[in-house]
């Protein structure tokens, strides 16, 4: 049984179904990252799991113990919201010691676990700041500390780095990371930003529309995307539909766009084809290959630059071939100009089949 | 979601307008046109309106209306401008000096202009020190005492809701205007007039409503020669207690309060649709 | 952002409307130091027994405790039933939202002397209620309105995930309400109870009709005092009122700030 559960979980606001049956199971001590677009529930998940918003349908469990009606204070779920949401009224030290009062603890005791907390995230000497006195990344430690010194079952964090300088979010990043490892406590981190999420996640949960499309490792997700959305939503920008056909050399693939032969080579993920699925979709990211002349043996496709556009130290270019328009990223310091014909190059393996057929 | 749990708290101050406020005006305004004992009846209102005092009365006070709102609107709009192209601190000294007279007590105002027009007042000194005219000329109990009062008392509402107007619009259309090649005033007429009609609309509702309704002062400057709907509710009520009549101009007024705020409401609606 | 420049009639019309607007209450701060019996311009000295004389008037005395009462018997009311009611115009949405907040705000649009009349029928005459209760429900009435409005302008900067904040640290809707809610908006309050308390101190159409022996506001004391006496006492008590009211203003500006007049109007 796993340590948050969340079982057919069905809402409504008024005509809109924000969530259509999100099943969700986090083990005790992972932190799960629900990646998605901004608008596809997430959040609203987030919201249903700290009592904010009741299912319509569906149950909420912790530990097996029903927590669906639940009032949001008798949860003891610590979070961490986009805007901090810390108490402006209060000081830092009144900040955190707000959970510990609730619970009415003694003020020896409250003292010594405030600094405990505040040590954690590294705020010690802050005490008697008030919350707008203090920057970005130390209003975020705060509202951590504010979450962690409760010794929630789970934390739950809603988007809480996408306030944050780029620099600053990545340390955040493994400060998390290391709080979750130090205090083993069970996580629940939304994002929508996947660099974020693989990076910091034991498992992710990819939401679209109110409904988890797919649930893994990241490794899972980032070497099997079940569909053509999980494939953009983590960077594979483009999409070839390949037919089969099982020749006696071994299986052979044609673009059913413009007929062009792709090698068995280029291809992962093959290990469980047989010659009875008669059409595969492979997806591949920009930088997965490379321009040549078209002349060139490496050339898998031909076609026309349409358009160059600068992307840091390589140029990507949108390709106009018999297959359909391919994004492709440019060697360094390699130029191809508009109208040029050329050669699209793969590097073996590179073209990714999708789990399931969309 | 929520709402299940937490619908009480609008519970005590509904009860509360619903006993206290709704209820007696909508049973003061029913007996003007309905008893137990004679059933429905509008002659009330053919008395009313078929007496020529009362008549005179009551277009003499949608009259004073149409000119106090006038009034306002020419003389908010430059006031309004202005404000908006104030920087913060400025800004909050003139503003100051707009809500402060919206702040202060009527019958101080009031009265402030009776010293302002009185018998020996500050015209007529400065007219006779003028030599313009010998004696003092009437100018309190006249109308036009009473519209300058209601102007003073209704100006500051009309120059708050045409600021605020103003305040959402974007100060870089001015300047387009003006890059193609509108004068100043031009660009007043044609931009800043247009785009602000949403505060004028809500600006006049509130003064015309207000000055139609106002008691203070017509009661001061315009005493018993220059009677508007309210005074006459006044003197019905409480003077000669006449009942019957008072609850009749008390409904006058709010019907024409409401077809006022009505009558603009559709206006606004249109022109929301439009912007 | 930097301003566009204004052209020069303009400036010199505001002032001119500003100046309309300053100009009688200029001449009544002359005319309170006049020493005549009878009030005429341009005064004809300086003193100061007039503002000696106001406090001696019983009837400006009694007018002013009944004054300040009720205003602050009225603002404290519709403090105390209209924040709730504010609250839940901003946390939650629901069917008859708008219908319910018009409602609240209603008592703007009824002419104060329709409702001042309805009232002493209703309450008085008929329901057989002492003039004093009555003249602090009239007032309620009038002040609702603003108690709602100010509150809610307050409630609106203060983010529900705050709110959520103390509920997931283990607070109760109740606690977090006076833990967390009140403390945040103490200074809205405040502004809430400066303009009720200048609503009702300055009525007079409702407080006209609601008014008996020993019940009659400091401005209908005032207007009664204005009709049979020309002296200079109600323009030194006017100065008085003045001067708080300068004072009320200045506050405003610290609390909610004047902008309020020029917002969500």
């Amino acid at each position: 049984m796993a340590f948050l559960e969340l079982e057919r979980v069905q809402v409504r606001f008024g005509s809109f179904t924000a969530l259509h049956g999100i099943d969700l199971a986090v083990d005790e001590g992972d932190l799960i990252c629900l990646l998605g677009p901004s608008g596809c529930g997430k959040t609203t998940t987030l919201r249903v799991v700290a009592g904010f918003v009741l299912p319509d349908r569906g149950a909420v469990r912790v530990r097996g113990k029903d927590y669906t009606n639940l009032p949001a204070y008798r949860r003891n779920m610590g979070i961490v919201f986009q805007n901090y949401a810390l108490f402006p009224h209060l000081t830092v030290f009144e900040n955190v010691a707000f959970g510990l009062r609730m619970r009415r603890l003694a003020a020896d005791e409250i003292r010594g676990k405030v600094a405990a907390a505040l040590s954690l995230v590294n705020l010690d000497g802050m005490e008697r700041r008030y919350p707008q006195q203090l920057s970005g990344g130390q209003q975020q430690r705060v509202a951590l500390a504010r979450a962690l010194v409760i010794n929630p079952d789970v934390l739950l964090l809603d988007e809480p780095l996408s306030n944050l300088d780029a620099m600053l979010r990545i340390r955040m990043r493994s400060e998390i990371k290391r709080l979750q490892r130090q205090t083993g406590i069970t996580m629940v981190f939304v994002t929508h930003d996947q660099d974020e999420c693989f990076s910091i996640a034991d498992k992710v949960a990819i939401v679209r529309e109110g409904t988890i499309v797919q649930m893994g490792t990241p490794e899972e997700i980032l070497e099997r995307p079940r569909n053509r959305f999980v494939a953009e939503f983590i960077g594979f920008e483009n999409a070839l539909r390949l037919r089969l056909s099982c020749r006696e050399a071994g299986p052979a693939f044609t673009s059913v766009a413009g007929g062009i032969d792709f090698p068995a080579s280029l291809i992962r993920g093959l290990d469980e084809m047989t010659c009875a699925a008669d059409e595969i979709e492979v997806v591949f990211r920009a930088e997965d290959a490379y321009l040549v002349t078209p002349e060139s043996g490496d050339a898998a496709l031909r076609g026309r630059v349409a358009i160059r556009a600068r992307r840091g130290r390589r140029d990507v270019y949108i390709i106009e071939s018999p297959a359909g328009e391919l994004k492709i990223c440019g060697l360094e310091n390699e130029v191809w100009k508009e109208q040029d014909q050329v050669g699209v190059a793969f590097r073996p393996g590179s073209l990714l089949r999708l789990g399931e057929s969309s | 979601m929520f709402i299940r749990r937490y619908w009480f708290l609008a519970v005590p101050v509904t009860a509360f307008l619903v006993l206290t406020f709704l209820w007696p005006l909508v049973s003061i305004l029913v007996t003007t046109v309905y008893s137990p004992g004679k059933g429905f009846f509008l002659d009330r209102y053919v008395k009313f309106f078929s007496d020529e005092f009362y008549r005179s009365i009551f277009w003499r006070t949608v009259e004073l209306g149409l000119i106090v709102t006038l009034a306002c609107i020419l003389m908010g709009y430059p006031i309004s401008f202005h404000l908006s192209h104030l920087k913060e601190r400025r800004k909050a000294v003139l503003l100051a000096l707009v809500v402060f007279p919206l702040l202060t007590n009527s019958v101080v105002r009031t009265y402030s202009w009776m010293v302002v027009l009185g018998r020996n007042g500050f015209v007529n000194s400065l007219l006779q020190r003028l030599e313009i005219v010998s004696n003092p000329i009437p100018i309190l109990y006249t109308p036009f005492a009473v519209a300058i009062g209601l102007i003073h008392l209704f100006l500051p509402l009309m120059i708050l809701s045409l600021t605020s107007a103003m305040e959402n619009m974007d100060p870089s259309l001015i300047e387009a205007a003006k890059s193609l090649g509108a004068s100043e005033m031009r660009a007043f007429v044609k931009v800043v007039v247009p785009l602000t009609l949403p505060g004028l609309v809500v600006g006049s509702v509130l003064v015309f409503t207000g000055s139609t309704t106002a008691y203070v002062t017509p009661h001061m400057l315009g005493g018993s020669r220059v009677m508007t709907l309210a005074t006459l509710l006044y003197q019905k009520a409480m003077v000669v207690f006449d009942w019957a009549t008072a609850t009749t101009v008390a409904a006058v007024s709010v019907l024409v309060t409401f077809a006022v705020v009505w009558s603009f409401n559709a206006i606004s609606r249109r022109m929301g649709v439009r912007a | 952002m930097k301003r566009p420049e204004i052209g020069r009639s303009f400036v010199v019309a505001s002032f001119l409307v500003y100046a309309f607007l300053m100009f009688p209450m200029l001449v009544i701060l002359m005319s309170s130091f006049d020493p005549k019996e009878y009030m005429s311009f341009p005064p004809t000295g300086f003193s100061l027994r007039w503002y000696a004389h106001v406090f001696d008037v019983e009837l400006f005395m009694v007018g002013l405790k009944t004054s300040v009462s009720v205003a602050l018997l009225s603002t404290l009311v519709a403090l105390i039933l209209g924040v709730p009611a504010a609250y839940l115009l901003v946390r939650f949405n629901f069917r008859g939202k708008a219908v319910l907040q018009s409602f609240f705000l209603s008592p703007l649009v009824v002419p104060g002397i329709v409702l001042g009349c309805a009232l002493l029928r209703f309450f008085v005459i008929v329901g057989g209620i002492p003039i004093y209760p009555g003249l602090v429900l009239g007032h309620t009435i009038l002040v609702i309105p603003y108690a709602v409005r100010v509150t809610t302008a307050s409630l609106v900067n203060l983010p529900v995930s705050v709110e959520e904040a103390a509920l997931s640290l283990g607070a109760t809707g109740t606690q977090s309400f006076f833990k967390v809610v009140l403390p945040n908006i103490k200074t809205g309050l405040l502004g809430a109870v400066l303009l009720s308390f200048i609503t009702s101190f300055n009525n007079v159409p409702v407080s006209l009709f609601l008014s008996g022996p020993n019940v009659t506001t400091l401005p209908i004391q005032m207007m009664i005092y204005g009709e049979y006496y020309f002296d200079p006492s109600i323009a030194a008590l006017s100065v008085i009122v003045l001067l708080m009211t300068m004072m009320l203003v200045y506050l405003m500006e610290r609390t909610i700030g004047l902008a309020y007049f020029t917002s969500s109007r």
